[in-house]
């Protein structure tokens, strides 16, 4: 017979373990000093773990430079930006979203670490990400989930059924992120990150991470990409609430540009007559609240047909391509929103 | 919603089990099972829960509400509707198409005969439906005589452990746990029996049938480019995949069963040990082979028609656990081999019980290609068997044939059942029992993401 108190205690200590695993970061900064094998071992974790090892802020130099966003953004370099690759840092993280950028530019306040010129790539609006962010580790996750949810509440403009579908959200990622943490992949991932001489890789890595931030894809993509499907779900009056907390957390920047990713021509011509409603309600926002905050923002042209080769879809743009709009940014070639 | 999700077992169960046992709800207990078995049920779709509650309504009014007998007529209708929609459901498609041979694919989107391939079978049809009909003719033939309250009738058909895979219930199993379930307080034997079967059951279901699975997928795939060796290796692995994948489901039925008070029978009693075909079948899928032995092969005749009504009952067999004619064989050739055992049994018997016992588990193993493949498959995948295959698939790794082992292991040496309910006043004993108890279930839990659905669900 089986004595229950002990076999609760037990699981609970598992969970602990794993947890820990997860959430806390390996000792060095992988991506200070020299690259590093673990770079590339980097490349093939999951987001959470590319997520703790980008945004811990152990003993890496101040970032002059920083660009935040996801796959869309996570290739760019400072050669791209013309900009010195010294100080440059990208902090973007596969798979999240503006709510992860603000969450973690909100963390960076909170230790003096903002840099002096952040770079925010948004999803194109026909194709947004709305996963709630992963990092920080529970429970200052948590507390920032309760008040997401507080906040909407008190917020005008945000209807109750964001605020409850938000909840389930939430609801619904933690269940993830707990079923996650029991991922034998992940776990072993996570586990061989750590000890990389007991334990072989399961998979060889598709790129790898470079020092910067930035990752490098191994192989170039030469197919013509399938057009875009719209994929808005952004609940309209947490944007906004997002974009002005984005505002307030980085009013002492010297300067914060805002940049929407584009995407591929034949799926930006026919977006730019087609536009989804979901997508026209964001862009709205977008427009109203920079033009509120005074924040610089740049939405995405279309992009000309030369520029369509490299693209691995129809969203993900060729570092090239978001680099040369960033800089047109930069420079203030491209008009900002107004 | 399935037991080897961490929905399930982290959200669905608690939330269960406190409302039932923590609120002071007591005496709708019964209410409050039921309704979760529906939401349970209903998460997968809504129209299957419709199935479900149709079924029960039906039965409850023209069967279960009376005091007495019901009349012909209505017993007739509380068979008849339920065995229709498992037909409408399950069999309409191979109707339609595998013995009228109506559909031939070119009424595509045209034809009355089009609506039956959209036709989605509801989770567990098989099992509920069976437990309606055996309310239906236990009610008529006097065996339950007083009036059932609908929701402990409803729970009775719909409770979550056993409704989508059984094993298939008699009312008058449950009755007095149903009766009572507001009054029940689970004993800490309960508690920790159930939590082995659970782990148990998940363990043998996502560490071993899953994995199992994942290491024959591209072998059965491919039946020509098998050698021999790998055929073989595919016979053995899938006879283990589907014994551990409802063998695991039925001991987390078991356990789940107890913390609400119910004690149900053990659907598998080693069937691999089995010595003779007619053995298998005491031990395989057990509350199955009663169900058919009370309900159709005895009103049938029973061993008066020995050999007919073998065929008969098997053949039925095989249509309950799927819907074509590679079913039906399976079924015919499980007949086969019993009729062969009755005739042969002096000799038989006269055979040492470890040859008994592998000659046996071998030809009921050789059985299980029909749940994989159709007939033409089928042959080619024989013919891979005695060497004839072109050996373009490799052979089985070292870890594969270790996995195999393992199940071999687990399967002809675990005692789950005596182990989940073993009482012991050594410390050590129970200590190290809890620890490697626990070391299974968080093993398990680390695989549950990439844990596939039961094999059986789909009967």
């Amino acid at each position: 017979m089986i004595n229950v108190r002990i076999f609760a205690a037990l699981i609970l200590l598992s969970f602990v373990g794993l947890a820990g695993l997860r959430y806390i970061p390996v000792s060095e900064d992988v991506f200070s000093g020299e690259h590093s094998e673990k770079l590339d071992r980097l490349s093939y974790l999951p987001m959470e773990i590319v997520a703790r090892e980008k945004f811990s802020l152990r003993s890496r130099s101040a970032v002059e430079v920083g660009i935040f966003g996801n796959s869309h953004t996570w290739e760019v370099r400072a050669a791209h930006l013309d900009l010195p690759s010294a100080g440059f840092f990208n902090f973007s993280v596969p798979d999240s979203s503006i709510r992860q950028t603000v969450r973690t530019l909100e963390m960076f306040q909170e230790h003096d670490r903002l840099p002096n010129l952040v770079i925010i790539g948004i999803d194109n609006f026909e194709q947004t990400l709305v996963r709630n962010p992963v990092w920080p580790a529970p429970p200052l996750r948590w507390v920032a989930a309760l008040r997401d949810l507080f906040g909407g509440f008190r917020q005008v403009g945000i209807p109750l059924a964001d605020v409850v579908w938000l909840g389930l959200r939430h609801g619904k990622f933690e269940l993830e992120e707990f079923k996650n943490l029991f991922d034998a992949q992940r776990v072993y991932g996570n586990l061989q990150f750590r000890l990389p001489k007991w334990l072989p890789p399961l998979k060889s890595p598709h790129g790898s991470y470079r020092t910067d931030g930035s990752y490098a894809i191994k192989t170039e993509s030469n197919r013509q990409p399938k057009r875009l499907v719209s994929t808005n779900a952004m609940l309209p009056g947490y944007f906004l609430r997002d974009i002005e907390q984005l505002a307030a957390v980085t009013a002492q920047v010297p300067r914060v540009i805002l940049v929407e990713v584009p995407i591929e021509h034949a799926s930006a011509r026919y977006y730019a007559e087609n536009p989804s409603s979901s997508a026209q309600a964001t862009r709205a926002i977008f427009r109203s609240s920079c033009r509120k905050l005074e924040l610089e923002c740049y939405e995405a042209p279309i992009v000309q047909d030369a520029e369509s080769s490299g693209w691995r879809d129809a969203h993900h743009p060729p570092p090239s391509v978001l680099g040369a709009l960033i800089r047109d940014a930069l420079n203030q070639k491209i008009d900002q929103v107004k | 919603m399935i037991f080897n999700q961490f929905s399930f077992l982290f959200v669905f169960l608690p939330i269960i089990l406190t409302l039932v046992f923590y609120l002071p709800t007591r005496k709708y207990r019964v209410e409050l099972l039921f309704v979760g078995s529906v939401i349970f049920y209903g998460i997968s779709g809504f129209e299957h829960a419709a199935v479900l509650l149709a079924g029960i309504l039906c039965v409850y009014f023209f069967s279960a509400r009376s005091s007495g007998k019901p009349t012909p007529v209505a017993f007739a209708i509380s068979v008849v509707v339920p065995l229709l929609a498992l037909i409408y459901y399950k069999y309409s498609g191979f109707i339609v198409g595998g013995i009228l041979q109506l559909d031939d694919g070119s009424f595509e989107g045209s034809s009355t005969f089009s609506l039956f391939r959209s036709v989605v079978l509801p989770a567990g049809i098989s099992f509920f439906t069976f437990q309606l009909i055996s309310f239906s003719i236990d009610k008529f033939s006097g065996q339950i005589r007083s009036s059932t309250k609908f929701f402990e009738f409803a729970l009775y058909i719909s409770f979550f452990p056993q409704l989508v895979a059984g094993p298939i219930l008699r009312f008058h199993q449950v009755e007095e746990a149903i009766k009572r379930l507001p009054q029940f307080i689970p004993s800490i034997d309960d508690i920790t029996a159930a939590i082995s079967f659970i782990c148990f059951g998940l363990a043998l279901k996502v560490l071993l049938a899953d994995n199992l699975g994942v290491a024959i997928e591209p072998m059965v795939a491919e039946p020509a480019g098998l050698a021999a060796l790998g055929a073989w290796f595919v016979v053995f692995s899938y006879s283990f995949q589907i014994y551990f994948d409802f063998f695991g489901y039925s001991l987390i039925a078991i356990g789940l069963g107890r913390l609400f008070g119910f004690a149900f029978p053990n659907n598998f009693l080693r069937p691999y040990e089995a010595l003779n075909p007619r053995d298998f079948w005491r031990r395989w899928h057990v509350t199955l082979s009663y169900w058919i032995r009370d309900y159709l092969y005895l009103p049938l005749g029973g061993n008066r028609r020995y050999r007919i009504n073998i065929l008969i009952v098997f053949a039925i067999v095989g249509l309950w656990h799927g819907a074509g004619w590679s079913f039906v064989f399976w079924g015919l050739y499980h007949a086969a081999l019993v009729i062969l055992y009755r005739q042969m049994q002096p000799i038989w018997d006269f055979v040492p019980r470890l040859l008994q016992a592998t000659i046996t588990f071998t030809l009921v193993s050789l059985g299980w290609l029909f749940f994989v493949y159709d007939f033409g498959e089928a042959y080619v995948f024989l013919k891979s068997l005695f060497g004839a295959g072109n050996g373009s698939i490799l052979n089985p790794t070292v870890a594969m044939w270790l996995l195999l082992l393992m199940s071999a292991a687990a399967c002809f040496m675990g005692r789950y059942e005596q182990w989940a309910i073993m009482k012991t006043d050594r410390r050590l004993v129970s200590y190290s029992y809890t620890a490697a108890l626990a070391a299974l279930f968080v093993a398990t839990l680390l695989f549950v993401s990439n844990s596939q659905p039961f094999i059986y669900f789909r009967f």
